[in-house]
């Protein structure tokens, strides 16, 4: 124990910002308003979109670093060599509130000890270090997402678009193929579902994507509390609903605003950027309470395992041991399950599973009535593939057409 | 005594003219009259707004020229008044607007029953014509509109229908004939009998349960002849309504026919090709109507076209699709019309405002029928 903690003491910073310094609190809340308002601002454009969810996950380790220093209560050890939590964060060379542009405290070094070129782009890239840092994570979180939800979206759009043709032009001795798509988009989206949660706070906690590929304990951790899960995904649900509403909302645009009909398309367009920047907002609020509720389930489940044995520490990532190991993770109390919990595990888990089913199947049909009261494609179907609350926090469904002017589709058919 | 009991509850529930001594209907000299309900839901951008851009140029560029054109005709602003096909078809066909609620208050059912007559009922009660001479060409996708051949008013109603041409009583005739044809086992006889119920009970009122007239069953007969009966060699969507249309003035020659296109609606669904599609589909299929009236002693110079909107659609360009859908705003409302043929005049434009309802008693006026529960004015420009 005391060996685990010198390691961790050992891999403090030589440099940087004590751990003890003092900050100032109004820097502190201009840096946080500061960041909400740049994450706020980047759920409108999808790139910057991606940003937003590597920071996330930054943000989603802090939080359940948290989450375990209060479920350990290691703050209460007198013997202890970390005292606070954000001890522990500095010691393991995170911030409190993880940086959205410039370079963070733990990712800082001593300049005098690089070369001259390299101190130069050391101090270039100081700025927008963390910029950089996010869009990596996020880049890679969007690559795990799509890996599993892209092609129930790639389904979708194909399934609306094909079946849709099909029955306008009545070729149905093919009619099969649309609902036929559209069902499995939906079975392979369930399924996903189910398992991108808590694969999710496996990446972001471990800052490892492999470990979102952890089929074996991500199937541990659903095991291990199924209701938490079916509560996770009926609040998702839930919360959805007001971004269906807010994305469909448009619809009634044209009879809701005055002075409409006089209105010019560059007015329409700044009409509707400053409408779903707002809608961002909910978006952003949305994001801070499911994930912060998906890593609470996680550290929980984690911390279950250990003590049951189901898990060892060496299934953890490092920086998750480390943790653990500062934390004296070995002196948690056994948790004791009562008694009818343990007689109706089976039954339990394969009720939860038919109703997250169930959810997540609600949760597909919000799609289908979102694009049926106001069908968003623009070429590629935007309405399928991207979920704001479960894939990219991407918000923004001003239609492109408004930039266009009418020659465009002339100068289309003269330049095929 | 039965008699009399089973004669006045017959009293209650059927006509008053079938009880009347029924007079002898002279027989119909008038012209021709083809409605095309230029449906489901067209803006006037698309069609008539830029002649250099719109989808149906042989309706603007060689119809227009010929009759009477009223591009700024409107559905009513009432909040009660729904911009929708059903609602609208009833509004062109009894010249009055009303409220309607489905029957079965099923949402986006769209089975509604008119209270006042509709022009068929009007023409058969005053002249001798029979059913099969009064048409409607009806969408496969509409089964709802199959009911709207008559309304439920005392003085006229299912004796002065319309017959329907439609998919829907094709594959009643269909069923009918397999039937009938004792080459059924047991199962399938029973499977055929119970699917042939439940398309003859579609309409309550029709105590007939769909019963044919001679001349539309031999119809069926040389259309299944020619098509078989799979479905999948004849045209479909709108293409299937001007073939039915052509066929029936070739072999049926009805006196009135209205044709309820209806492909443009599939832009529901969001792809806006169907749209602008369904509007050229509509436009080739009214050169094939107008080709064939020219073409056909019955109807050459003997007829007069009458082309409508069953509504507008939105203009709502916060959408991806600004014309999806056709929620009761101000461009769904906002509709044009067409007459010319045999009696009116050419090349001219009304550039007034106009009702959706005046239509029927325009059609009354034309045909030398009373429309006494229309309530929109005929459109004098109409007459020469």
């Amino acid at each position: 124990m005391n060996q685990a903690a010198t390691v961790v003491t050992e891999r403090m910073p030589t440099v940087v910002m004590p751990t003890q310094e003092k900050v100032n609190s109004w820097f502190y809340i201009t840096a946080h308003i500061g960041i909400f308002i740049a994450l706020w601002i980047f759920t409108q454009g999808p790139f910057f979109a991606i940003i937003v969810l590597g920071w996330f996950y930054a943000w989603m380790r802090v939080r359940g670093l948290k989450n375990w220093w209060r479920q350990l209560k290691a703050g209460e050890r007198e013997d202890a060599d970390i005292q606070t939590v954000d001890d522990l964060l500095a010691a393991l060379r995170l911030e409190k509130l993880p940086r959205l542009f410039s370079r963070s405290r733990g990712r800082q070094c001593d300049p005098s000890a690089l070369s001259p070129i390299r101190r130069f782009f050391y101090y270039l890239c100081m700025p927008f270090a963390s910029l950089w840092f996010n869009l990596k994570l996020g880049l890679q979180a969007f690559a795990n997402l799509s890996v599993l939800l892209m092609p129930a979206a790639l389904f979708w759009t194909f399934s609306w678009w094909g079946g849709w043709n099909n029955s306008f032009f009545k070729g149905y001795e093919a009619f099969a193929v649309g609902p036929s798509l559209g069902l499995s988009g939906i079975g392979l989206f369930i399924l996903a579902m189910i398992y991108v949660p808590m694969a999710q706070a496996r990446h972001a906690m471990s800052g490892e994507w492999r470990r979102f590929w952890d089929i074996a304990f991500i199937r541990k951790i659903l095991a291990e509390r199924p209701i938490a899960v079916l509560l996770l995904a009926l609040l998702i649900a839930v919360m959805n609903i007001p971004v269906i509403i807010m994305k469909t909302l448009p619809f009634q645009f044209s009879e809701m605003i005055d002075g409409y009909a006089s209105m010019s398309n560059q007015e329409v367009f700044d009409w509707s950027q400053g409408y779903f920047f707002w809608c961002g907002l909910y978006i952003l609020l949305a994001w801070f309470v499911i994930k912060n509720l998906i890593m609470r389930i996680y550290c929980t489940a984690v911390l279950r395992l250990l003590l049951k044995k189901q898990i060892s520490m060496s299934d953890l990532s490092q920086v998750e041991q480390e943790a653990l190991t500062a934390m004296h993770v070995e002196d948690l109390e056994k948790h004791q399950e009562a008694s009818w919990k343990k007689v109706a595990r089976m039954p339990l888990r394969a009720v939860c599973c038919v109703l997250i089913i169930m959810v997540w199947f609600g949760f597909a049909a919000q799609i289908y009535i979102a694009q049926f009261l106001k069908y968003d494609g623009d070429g590629y179907g935007k309405g399928w593939v991207n979920q704001s609350l479960l894939q990219v926090p991407w918000f923004n469904y001003t239609p492109s057409h408004l930039l266009n002017d009418d020659t465009s589709v002339e100068d289309d058919f003269l330049g095929r | 005594m039965l008699q009399c009991t089973a004669a006045s509850m017959g009293g209650l529930l059927l006509p008053n003219r079938l009880f009347a001594e029924e007079p002898v209907l002279p027989q119909y000299r008038g012209p021709n009259v083809i409605i095309v309900r230029f449906g489901g839901g067209v803006r006037r951008q698309e069609c008539i707004a830029n002649p250099q851009k719109t989808y149906c140029p042989y309706f603007l560029h060689k119809l227009v020229p010929q009759g009477v054109f009223f591009p700024r005709m409107e559905m009513s602003n009432s909040s009660d008044i729904e911009t929708s096909h059903g609602q609208g078809t009833l509004f062109i066909l009894t010249g009055k607007y009303d409220k309607f609620e489905d029957i079965e208050n099923k949402p986006f059912s769209g089975r509604f029953e008119a209270e006042v007559p509709t022009l068929f009922e009007y023409l058969r009660s005053s002249f001798n014509i029979p059913v099969h001479q009064s048409l409607m060409i009806n969408h496969e996708d509409r089964r709802q509109e199959e009911f709207y051949s008559f309304s439920n008013h005392k003085n006229f109603g299912f004796n002065y229908r319309s017959d329907v041409l439609s998919l829907y009583r094709y594959k009643v005739f269909l069923l009918r004939q397999q039937i009938n044809s004792g080459k059924l086992d047991e199962k399938q006889l029973l499977m055929k009998k119970q699917q042939l119920a439940k398309l003859e009970g579609l309409d309550y009122r029709d105590v007939g349960g769909l019963q044919h007239s001679k001349k539309i069953d031999t119809f069926w007969r040389q259309w299944q002849n020619h098509y078989g009966a799979s479905g999948f060699v004849n045209p479909r969507g709108d293409r299937l309504l001007t073939e039915l249309s052509v066929w029936a003035m070739e072999k049926l020659q009805p006196k009135i026919m209205m044709i309820n296109y209806n492909d443009p609606d599939y832009v529901h669904w969001g792809l806006p090709h169907h749209y602008t599609e369904g509007i050229k589909v509509i436009d080739m299929g009214m050169r094939r109507l107008h080709e064939t009236a020219q073409r056909l002693p019955a109807y050459r110079d003997n007829t007069v076209f009458v082309i409508v909107p069953d509504c507008g659609r939105d203009d709502n360009r916060f959408m991806d699709v600004p014309y999806q859908h056709h929620f009761n705003t101000k461009s769904a409302r906002e509709i044009f019309a067409l007459v010319y043929g045999k009696g009116v005049p050419k090349g001219k434009v009304v550039d007034k405002t106009v009702d959706q309802i005046s239509v029927a008693a325009t059609i009354g006026g034309l045909m030398g029928i009373k429309t006494p529960h229309t309530e929109g004015d005929a459109l004098e420009e109409v007459f020469a």
